[in-house]
C-alpha cells in the first residue's frame, strides 16, 4: 500500500473511531482497554488520537466518566451517555445508508 | 533518583495543560502508560524496552497536548486561510507599489544616486512585504486561537458571488493599467522637477546644473507635465467608460500629437536638454566624433514619435475592434 492509498484510507476512516468508541463504551471501559479492543477489531488508532478524543467526547456530554479506585491501579472509566447512545444510533444508521449506496454504486466492481 | 522516562513524558504533557485538568489527565495518562507497559512485558519485552515502546507509540507530547487542548497544529486553518490570502494579496498589490514609489520619489528629490535609489527601493519593498505577511499572519493566528470559534466564524466575511473577478474585456484597460500609468507619470514628474534641484554636476558657484534647459520652465516643462497628467486622466476615463469610444481615440491622438510636436519642436529649435549639463559631461567623459547631446536628442525624438504612433494606432485599433464586436 503506497502513501496515496494510506492517505485516502485514513480519510475514509476518520470518524469511524468516534462511532466505534461510542458503541464499545456502552459497557464501561478505560482508555487502554478500549484502545486494545479497537485495535483487535481492526480500527487503526493510536493512543495519541484516542485519549484526547475520549476527553473531547466527555466534554461534549457524549461520554460520562468515573474513577475506579477498587484496584491497585486507579483507572478512569468511560461510559456512553444516553445522548452518546442516541448519536451512535444516528451515526450507525447513516453508515448503513452509505454502505447500501456504495453497494449500488460499486455494481460489478469486486 | 533520576526521573523515569514515564515521569519525564507525563511531566512534558502535564506542564502544558491548564491547572484544572492537569491532575486528572496526568493520573489517567500514568495508568494508561502502565497498562501498555504491562501488556508489552506480558508479550515478552523487557521492562525498559516496553516503557520505551509504549511512550514512543504515544508520540510527541506536544501533539498529545494539542489533542487534549483541542488546539490546532497549524498557524492558519482552512476556516481563515483564504480570507488571509485575499487580504494579504490586496495589501501587497496596493500598499507595496505606493510605498515603494514614495520612497523612490523621496530619494530622487533628496538627490540620492540612481544605484542607491534602486537599492533602497528593493530593500524597502522586501522589508515591507515581510512585515505585511508577518503581521497579517500574526493577527489571523490570534483569531485562530482565541475567542469563541463559532462567533468569530460568523464574523468572518463569507465568500459571495460579488467576489468573482470580472474577466478582462479585450482592449479595455483595467484599473491596474491605469494605476501603472499614474505611477509612471508620478515618477516622470518627480524626475522633471527633481532634476532642477539635484544634479551630479555643479557650476562654478556650486549650484546644480540641471539636465533640462532651465529656460523651459517658463512654458514648455509645465506643458509637458500637463500632458502627462492628461494621459493619466485619459487612462482613468477609459476605465470608467469600460471601452474605447471615438472620443477616447480623438483625445488620445491629440495628446500623442501634442507631446510629439512639442518634443520635436523643442529639440530641433531652442533645445530640450541643457547644453551646459552635456558640456560638463564632456569634460568628465569626452565623447567621440558625434556629441552625446546629438545622440540623446535623436533617441528622444525617435522614442517620443514611436511611442506616440504606437499609442495612437493601438487605441484606434481597440476602438475599431470593440465597435465591430
Amino acid at each position: 500500500m503506497d502513501d496515496k492509498d494510506a492517505a485516502h484510507l485514513q480519510e475514509l476512516r476518520r470518524g469511524t473511531v468516534v462511532l466505534a468508541s461510542l458503541l464499545v463504551l456502552r459497557t464501561p471501559g478505560y482508555g487502554y482497554a478500549l484502545l486494545d479492543q479497537l485495535e483487535r477489531a481492526g480500527f487503526e488508532v493510536g493512543g495519541d488520537t484516542l485519549y484526547p478524543l475520549l476527553r473531547r467526547l466527555e466534554s461534549q456530554g457524549l461520554l460520562e466518566s468515573e474513577w475506579n479506585t477498587d484496584e491497585a491501579r486507579p483507572r478512569k472509566f468511560y461510559r456512553t451517555s444516553p445522548e452518546g447512545v442516541a448519536l451512535a444510533a444516528r451515526l450507525a444508521a447513516d453508515w448503513d445508508r452509505l454502505t447500501a449506496s456504495l453497494h449500488d454504486l460499486r455494481g460489478d466492481l469486486a | 533518583m533520576t526521573a523515569s522516562l514515564t515521569d519525564r513524558y507525563v511531566h512534558a504533557v502535564a506542564r502544558s495543560l491548564p491547572e484544572s485538568r492537569r491532575d486528572d489527565v496526568e493520573r489517567e495518562l500514568r495508568a494508561t502508560i502502565a497498562d501498555d507497559i504491562d501488556a508489552r512485558v506480558d508479550a515478552g519485552s523487557s521492562p525498559s524496552d516496553a516503557e520505551r515502546d509504549a511512550l514512543t507509540s504515544l508520540g510527541d507530547p506536544a501533539a498529545l497536548v494539542a489533542g487534549y487542548l483541542d488546539r490546532p497544529l497549524h498557524l492558519i486553518g482552512p476556516a481563515y486561510y483564504l480570507t488571509w490570502v485575499r487580504l494579504l494579496r490586496l495589501l501587497l498589490v496596493i500598499v507595496l507599489p505606493i510605498a515603494t514609489a514614495g520612497v523612490v520619489v523621496g530619494q530622487v528629490i533628496a538627490g540620492t544616486p540612481p544605484g542607491g535609489i534602486v537599492g533602497s527601493a528593493i530593500g524597502i519593498a522586501i522589508t515591507l512585504a515581510v512585515h505585511l505577511a508577518f503581521w497579517t499572519a500574526f493577527v489571523f493566528w490570534l483569531i485562530e486561537r482565541t475567542a469563541q470559534r463559532s462567533a468569530q466564524r460568523a464574523a468572518m466575511p463569507t465568500w459571495t458571488l460579488d467576489q468573482l473577478p470580472t474577466p478582462p474585456v479585450k482592449g479595455v484597460p483595467s484599473l491596474g493599467e491605469a494605476i501603472t500609468v499614474a505611477s509612471f507619470v508620478a515618477l516622470a514628474i518627480a524626475a522633471i522637477v527633481g532634476q532642477q534641484f539635484v544634479s551630479n554636476f555643479t557650476d562654478a558657484a556650486g549650484a546644480p546644473i540641471p539636465v533640462l534647459r532651465p529656460e523651459l520652465w517658463s512654458w514648455a516643462l509645465p506643458l509637458v507635465i500637463a500632458i502627462l497628467v492628461a494621459e493619466v486622466g485619459h487612462a482613468f476615463w477609459l476605465v470608467a467608460a469600460r471601452r474605447w469610444t471615438l472620443a477616447h481615440v480623438v483625445v488620445n491622438i491629440v495628446l500623442a500629437a501634442a507631446s510629439a510636436t512639442l518634443m520635436v519642436f523643442l529639440i530641433t529649435g531652442p533645445g530640450f536638454y541643457n547644453p551646459e549639463w552635456f558640456a560638463a559631461l564632456e569634460r568628465v567623459a569626452p565623447s567621440g566624433a558625434t556629441p552625446v547631446l546629438d545622440i540623446v536628442n535623436l533617441i528622444t525624438v525617435l522614442t517620443v514619435v514611436g511611442v506616440g504612433l504606437w499609442d495612437v494606432v493601438d487605441g484606434a485599433w481597440k476602438w475599431f475592434r470593440g465597435r465591430s464586436a
